[in-house]
């Protein structure tokens, strides 16, 4: 027996009083310090051998040969657990001593310990010793044999339990069952036998069985198999998942057998394990081991994968390829990695150049017959820039030659010279140039359309659509039949057809052709459905009929059209109605209102405004305006009708409708009387504003901004970001420089802001006399000399030198004539431009005939504050001259 | 996994009908409750493949990375749970680990 190793440098402890000792020693076991503690017993024997010491000593020995265990000292837990045997000879052994025993092949010492100690043992410790000992009978220690009775369960019922294992490897379900019938309830086997019925069921009921194997405990001697079932169904529970990491860091034989139970073969089990030994599995470990193993992966597959594998970091990446001993890559792999790599930076032309590069180079193969493989991978080459950007299914042709969309609109139509059996190809590019009203370029896309899809709803309506743009009324209601013979219930076409026939009746009145427009009034009424919007149209038809017999016979004409005139409601709305129609048709306006009773159009009531408005926001949302004469129509009563006490958002949604159908005189008395009712409201402020300058009100005042401001202020704070957003930028675009922000207590600040502070443009970096130069530029020098109060005449000479000197020069001497009359011009042309920078007088232009130029009067207020100037000529120049 | 082919073990020349028949038989292995994400995938996979256009542009655009999964499944792809030989049953049972 080999003695423990004495614990170094551990204090001399049996000269210690045994009280003293044996306080020192359970504190060390009670803190887990068992060598310590089991040097302290042994102390304390020393001084008195009593039994109670010993037990806790033997104690102490077991707790420590388990921190041996479980620190992977096998041998020297061995030694300790022999030991305590020695040193307490009447104790009985400890499962974990038994196990360690099996695990270190001393199976015979096991079974040996297991019939001296039968008698003695617990029982739940002497069922779970003999399980051990069964399963590496099982297993093939033929060992056990050799200590244990010829009549021991173990080895009388180890052949049942072998043949049910055998039968189960084998398949053999009838076996099986015989093989466990034979198999005892009380059983060393039992938990064996457990474990088959649930390996018998896989894969159905993967948690039944989950649950039948935890009925094993963790004593038993089948618990590493049951251990390994487990990791089996774990592995069938993540199949399509990473190997999880507790299967993955287990035993050989524990990983192989939940591995196979998993449904992994031999091959990939050895190509796993392979693996598992590279340190660290990047990029290029990818790149060697693909290469390694591409007899068994396929030689394309494993290329095609190590060249994704070059991605992120090509081109740089590009000669990983040949450390593993592959080939360098061919010109064609090269581009086609490179178009990968460009479509994750995203530069649209970037990619399409890529794409274009690599398809340039598969076609200096011969261009392959339509159809082919070939054909299709190159026209899904040219597709794939618009399909990966999706640019052309939205936008609008610009002819902006900075954007890509005529370049993939050119590319997705080469593709079908490749692929003509796209259709979706087909629909993208006529809609795009629908969009661009490109209608030559979409009849060119869709005619092969046609020919190949002449059933497809969605190109037949492509085609619907463009004859609509093209006004070919007759061919748009030919497509829209054949869309509804295709699909009787779509509503969309049918109110296509029905449009395209209102239409064309419209096309035939201006043309003067009643009959005709007759003709296509009566197809528009077979073909209107119940539906909302079939309504408004059957309005437009009702209408229409009366304009046409209002032509045809002018008294039973206006009774029609009073009959038409009081459906609508009488009012404004049904004015409105009638002056578009009126519009569309080229009838004249005042006569067919006068004939309709409505020669001076009503203020509206509330029922008829809020009839007016809907009318006119479907008007705006099918993307159709207004005319003027229509506008001056409606705009006078509208205003007139501001007064009613509509609720804050039919006010609000009334400003936003007017200021969509550019009605600014309405919209502003709409804003205003809503303003009174509830003072500062932010959009409302907005749409008051905007709707003044849209009015004529050129330059806002200092209240007009300060009200703005705060607007803004109260927007943000509210969380109305979109009023916030719309105020801000409406500040911005009045600021003359886009300098002055919106914010609390920061105005905008406009240089022809008459109570305004000068802006001194020096400051802000502007040449103040540049500025003006260009001022005159944009205002053009016949209206300055105007202001200025020069006569017709003189202005008429102006011109003429303009004409002989050019218009610079004559900008000049403009200027020059107001330095010389403006004493706050001679001062500097603006102020804060430093004296050093002051224009020198130039030539004097030439004396005209007739009046002088009048000299201008000083602004009230920046001239009034510096008081006059004994050397200002008489102050009788225009007042337009404040400006300056 | 990300490699449609394995994910529904086709052959690279699989055709319309095969990628139809294989998508079907793996949805009726595994129907959607038993595996809602291995579901998903078999959908996945099924979008790329099932026509002749979406072959030949997933050949061609897809720039996924291959992940050791993938590379494991064209050596071997994992099949039904098999039943581990008597060795090594016996192996754990002898606590060869």
């Amino acid at each position: 027996m080999k003695k423990a190793r004495k614990a170094a440098g551990l204090p001399k402890a049996q000269t210690q009083a045994p009280d003293r000792l044996r306080t020192l020693a359970e504190g060390h076991a009670a803190a887990g310090r068992h060598r310590e503690a089991i040097a302290a017993y042994k102390d304390l024997l020393k001084a008195e051998d009593r039994p109670e010491w010993r037990t806790a000593l033997a104690a102490a020995y077991g707790e420590r040969a388990r921190e041996l265990m479980a620190k992977g000292m096998p041998k020297e837990a061995l030694t300790i657990w022999e030991n305590r045997a020695q040193m307490a000879p009447g104790l009985p052994p400890e499962p974990d001593y038994c196990a360690l025993l099996l695990k270190l092949g001393r199976v015979e010492s096991v079974a040996d310990l297991c019939r001296r100690w039968a008698d003695r043992l617990d029982a739940a410790d002497l069922t779970a010793l003999r399980s051990h000992l069964a399963a590496h009978y099982l297993g093939g220690e033929a060992k056990v044999a050799n200590t244990l009775p010829a009549d021991d369960p173990i080895l009388l019922q180890g052949p049942a339990a072998s043949q049910a294992l055998d039968a189960y490897c084998r398949g053999d379900a009838a076996a099986l069952a015989e093989a466990l019938a034979a198999i005892p309830f009380r059983s060393p086997y039992r938990d064996l036998a457990q474990i088959l019925k649930g390996l018998q069921r896989l894969p159905e009921a993967p948690d039944e069985i989950a649950a039948g194997l935890a009925r094993v405990g963790d004593e038993s001697g089948f618990a590493p198999l049951r251990r390994a079932c487990e990791l089996g169904l774990e592995g069938l529970r993540g199949r399509s998942g990473p190997v999880p990491e507790r299967l993955a860091s287990a035993g050989e034989a524990t990983r192989r057998f939940a591995l196979t139970l998993a449904g992994w073969g031999e091959e990939r089990q050895a190509l796993w394990a392979e693996v598992r030994q590279i340190p660290e599995l990047d990029s290029q470990s990818l790149l060697r081991l693909l290469h390694r193993h591409r007899n068994r992966l396929g030689e394309d597959w494993a290329r095609h994968q190590a060249l994704r594998l070059l991605v992120p970091g090509f081109p740089k990446s590009a000669g990983w390829i040949t450390q593993g001993g592959a080939r360098r890559l061919s010109e064609e792999e090269r581009l086609l990695v490179a178009a990968w790599r460009l479509e994750e930076r995203g530069d649209p032309w970037d990619q399409l150049q890529a794409w274009n590069a690599y398809y340039s180079q598969l076609l200096t193969g011969g261009t392959p017959e339509p159809g082919s493989d070939e054909a299709l991978r190159l026209a899904l080459i040219l597709r794939r820039a618009e399909g990966y950007l999706g640019i052309l299914a939205e936008a609008t042709p610009s002819g902006d030659p900075m954007g890509p969309g005529a370049a993939l609109a050119e590319a997705l139509e080469l593709s079908l010279r490749h692929d003509p059996d796209d259709r979706d190809t087909y629909e993208r590019l006529i809609r795009y140039h629908l969009r661009g009203k490109d209608l030559k370029s979409a009849r060119r896309i869709l005619e092969p359309a046609l020919q190949r899809f002449p059933r497809d709803a969605g190109l037949l309506t492509a085609a619907l659509d463009l004859a609509l743009a093209g006004d070919s009324f007759k061919k748009a209601a030919r497509y829209a039949r054949e869309i509804l013979a295709l699909d009787p219930i779509n509503t969309g076409a049918r109110e296509r057809l029905v449009k395209a026939h209102l239409a064309h009746a419209r096309k035939q009145i201006r043309g003067k052709r009643p009959d005709l427009a007759r003709k296509e009034l009566a197809e528009a009424g077979e073909w209107e459905s119940k539906s909302s919007q079939a309504g408004r149209l059957s309005e437009q038809r009702a209408i229409l009929g009366a304009l046409l017999d209002l032509e045809e016979d002018p008294e039973a004409g206006r009774t029609t059209l009073q009959h038409q005139v009081s459906a609508l409601g009488g009012g404004l709305s049904a004015a409105f109605a009638l002056a578009l129609e009126c519009e569309s048709c080229g009838r004249p306006l005042a006569a067919t209102l006068k004939a309709a009773g409505l020669a001076k159009v009503p203020v509206p009531n509330q029922a008829d405004l809020g009839a007016f408005l809907g009318r006119l926001r479907t008007r705006l949302d099918e993307g159709d305006g207004l005319a003027r004469p229509v506008r001056t129509l409606i705009e006078n009563p509208l205003r007139s009708a501001a007064g009613w006490p509509l609720p804050q958002g039919a006010c609000e949604s009334a400003c936003e409708t007017l200021r969509r159908a550019r009605l600014p005189r309405a919209r502003q008395a709409f804003a205003e009387v809503a303003l009174r009712r509830w003072p500062g409201t932010p959009v409302l402020v907005l749409h008051a504003f905007e709707a003044r300058q849209e009015s004529g009100m050129r330059y806002p005042s200092d209240a007009d901004l300060d009200r703005l401001d705060a607007a803004w202020q109260r927007a943000q704070e509210a969380g109305d970001q979109r009023t916030a957003h719309r105020i801000g930028e409406l500040i911005r675009s009045l600021s003359p420089f886009g300098l002055p922000q919106p914010g609390p207590g920061r105005g905008p600040t406009f240089v022809f802001d008459d109570e305004d502070e000068d802006v001194d443009l020096g400051q802000i970096g502007i040449d103040p006399e540049e500025a003006l130069r260009m001022f005159i530029e944009l205002m053009g020098v016949d209206r300055l000399l105007d202001m200025m109060g020069l006569s017709a005449k003189e202005r008429k000479h102006f011109k003429a030198l303009e004409r002989q000197a050019g218009r610079a020069a004559v900008i000049d001497m403009v200027m020059d004539l107001m330095r010389e009359n403006l004493p706050d011009f001679a001062n500097g042309p603006l102020p804060g431009l430093p004296n050093e920078l002051l224009p020198r007088p130039g030539p004097k232009p030439k004396p005209t005939p007739g009046r002088k130029p009048k000299a201008a009067q000083p602004s009230p207020k920046r001239g009034g504050a510096k008081g006059p100037d004994p050397d200002d000529p008489p102050a009788e120049g225009p007042n337009q001259l404040d400006l300056f | 996994m990300s490699d449609p082919y394995a994910i529904l073990g086709l052959a690279p020349d699989a055709d319309d009908d095969a990628v139809r028949r294989a998508y079907l038989a793996a949805v009726a292995a595994c129907p959607p409750e038993r595996d809602p994400r291995r579901f998903e995938s078999l959908r996945g996979a099924y979008e790329a493949l099932r026509t002749r256009r979406a072959r030949l542009a997933q050949a061609l655009f897809d720039q996924s990375p291959p992940t050791l999964a993938d590379i494991l499944d064209r050596a071997e792809p994992v099949g039904p749970p098999r039943r581990p030989g008597r060795n090594l049953f016996d192996a754990v049972l002898r606590g060869a680990d």
